[in-house]
């Protein structure tokens, strides 16, 4: 019955976990992971979406020379080698940032560069590897890049609304402004804030989610049940007592010719 | 006597007032998970302190070599995470050389109390602001003593929190953060906006 039920929806209910994971098992809101850079780097939406690509490009690079290095990274050293990995693949990083984006480079200071020894990405990318397989590990690491591009993104898209009325530059609508949320103390309460939301949030999908899948089940059953009842003859067969068989075959006879009452029989019997 | 003057004046600075945590939110990761292990703080602590002290000092000399063989901005994670490493191989082996056992009880906070934002902040704020070998001294302890001075208090602060009825949402470190931010908020009142990030 279930195994019907979860075949042509297993890849999509996979799909719907893995994204509300996101949420519920962000790295940033809910793990901890990479606070630093967030709190202090992430005062506006441009300066967000840069840590955001940054860090996605040096958690796949060192997710890559994981892959190829192998044993390597198992060592006790591995930290030390992922960060610097991740170090040298900063470099590219910061040429463009320093030269194209000067300001956003100014405004990140040393936040930008921390990324390389952050907990999400000398941390994570080999514990994810070398615990899961490459696949699975590989899966892992896209959820937590995804959840910390979300995080920074959401952190500095607030925190340049709140503290300049804009976002990306463009006026937005607003009530007040409070010129301190670019200060780390706000950093900090905002991801506070922005945590127990996607809390909340999570909780209340899977809630909704585990009363449909329970709606699911009931249906299927009565479903189920009801198939089971729609098949009365090869029912009726099989429940005549062989002893009284001789006595009722007569009997059946007139039954056979009056289908509807020979129908009625299962359904008094049950 | 204008040495002790120096060193004690960066180091205070540090260790109150530019605190790692509160003003420059470096560690902020590794303190979270410390105090879920309270009998690790210690020994974390000292070995972050030796961490810091060296790879300042170190980081001061890189940048005295600077003059000579200038270092791109893009280049200086690298260059610093070098050092990091080269400190960490060194300690490895003569701490494992020397004190066996005690090396092998907290090998496993080796890693993480070396690579991590603390010390490679605490280099890049050594090196940026241009600092003496005694100031630099001075940074790399205040910072590690203002982490464990930071870490004390969340200790303390996280036992009050699990006493109240906090919502289910902020239980854990949504409430953390918003402690951490008023904290942080009190020292900006001290301070004002003077740090540089």
């Amino acid at each position: 019955m279930s195994s019907r039920a979860s075949r042509p929806g297993k890849a999509l209910h996979a799909l719907k976990e893995w994204t509300l994971e996101l949420f519920s098992e962000n790295p940033v809101f809910i793990g901890g992971l990479s606070i630093t850079p967030v709190v202090v780097g992430a005062t506006t939406a441009a300066n967000g979406l840069i840590l955001g690509l940054a860090a996605a490009f040096l958690m796949l690079f060192l997710s890559g020379m994981c892959a190829m290095g192998g044993m390597l990274f198992r060592v006790p050293v591995q930290k030390g080698l992922a960060a610097f990995v991740s170090a040298a693949a900063f470099i590219p990083v910061g040429y463009v940032v320093d030269t194209f984006l000067p300001l956003q480079s100014v405004s990140l200071g040393i936040y930008l560069p921390l990324l390389c020894v952050s907990s999400i990405v000398v941390m994570k990318v080999p514990h994810a590897l070398a615990e899961r397989g490459y696949r699975k590990g590989f899966l892992h690491i896209v959820q937590n890049i995804l959840g910390f591009f979300l995080c920074t993104l959401l952190v500095g898209i607030v925190r340049e609304w709140l503290g300049a009325g804009t976002i990306f530059g463009l006026p937005a609508p607003t009530l007040l402004t409070v010129p301190s949320a670019a200060y780390p103390y706000m950093g900090f309460i905002i991801i506070g804030m922005l945590g127990a939301a996607a809390k909340k949030a999570a909780a209340v999908i899977r809630e909704n989610e585990l009363l449909d899948r329970h709606e699911q089940i009931y249906t299927e059953k009565w479903v189920d049940d009801s198939l089971d009842m729609e098949q009365p003859d090869a029912a009726e067969e099989t429940s005549v007592a062989p002893e009284g068989a001789v006595e009722e075959q007569t009997d059946t006879a007139p039954l056979q010719a009056e289908p509807s009452a020979g129908q009625e029989r299962p359904v008094n019997n049950q | 006597m204008t040495l002790l003057l120096e060193f004690t004046n960066t180091f205070l600075l540090v260790l109150l007032f530019e605190n790692t945590l509160f003003a420059r939110a470096l560690g902020i990761g590794r303190l979270i998970r410390l105090i879920e292990h309270p009998a690790t703080i210690l020994p974390f602590c000292g070995i972050l302190t030796g961490m810091t002290t060296v790879s300042s000092l170190l980081a001061w000399a890189l940048t005295a070599l600077n003059q000579w063989f200038p270092i791109p901005s893009f280049g200086k994670p690298l260059a610093f995470v070098g050092v990091m490493l080269v400190v960490y191989a060194l300690t490895c082996v003569v701490w494992g050389s020397f004190f066996k056992s005690s090396y092998n009880t907290y090998r496993p906070l080796l890693s993480p109390a070396m690579f991590n934002c603390t010390v490679l902040g605490s280099i890049y704020i050594g090196t940026r602001e241009n600092l003496s070998a005694v100031s630099a001294l001075g940074l790399g302890l205040g910072t590690a003593l203002g982490f464990l001075l930071a870490v004390i208090i969340m200790y303390y602060g996280q036992k009050q929190l699990k006493k109240l009825d906090i919502p289910e949402s902020f239980r854990g470190l949504p409430s953390e953060m918003i402690y951490i931010g008023i904290i942080s908020l009190a020292i900006y009142g001290f301070i004002g906006s003077s740090i540089l990030f």
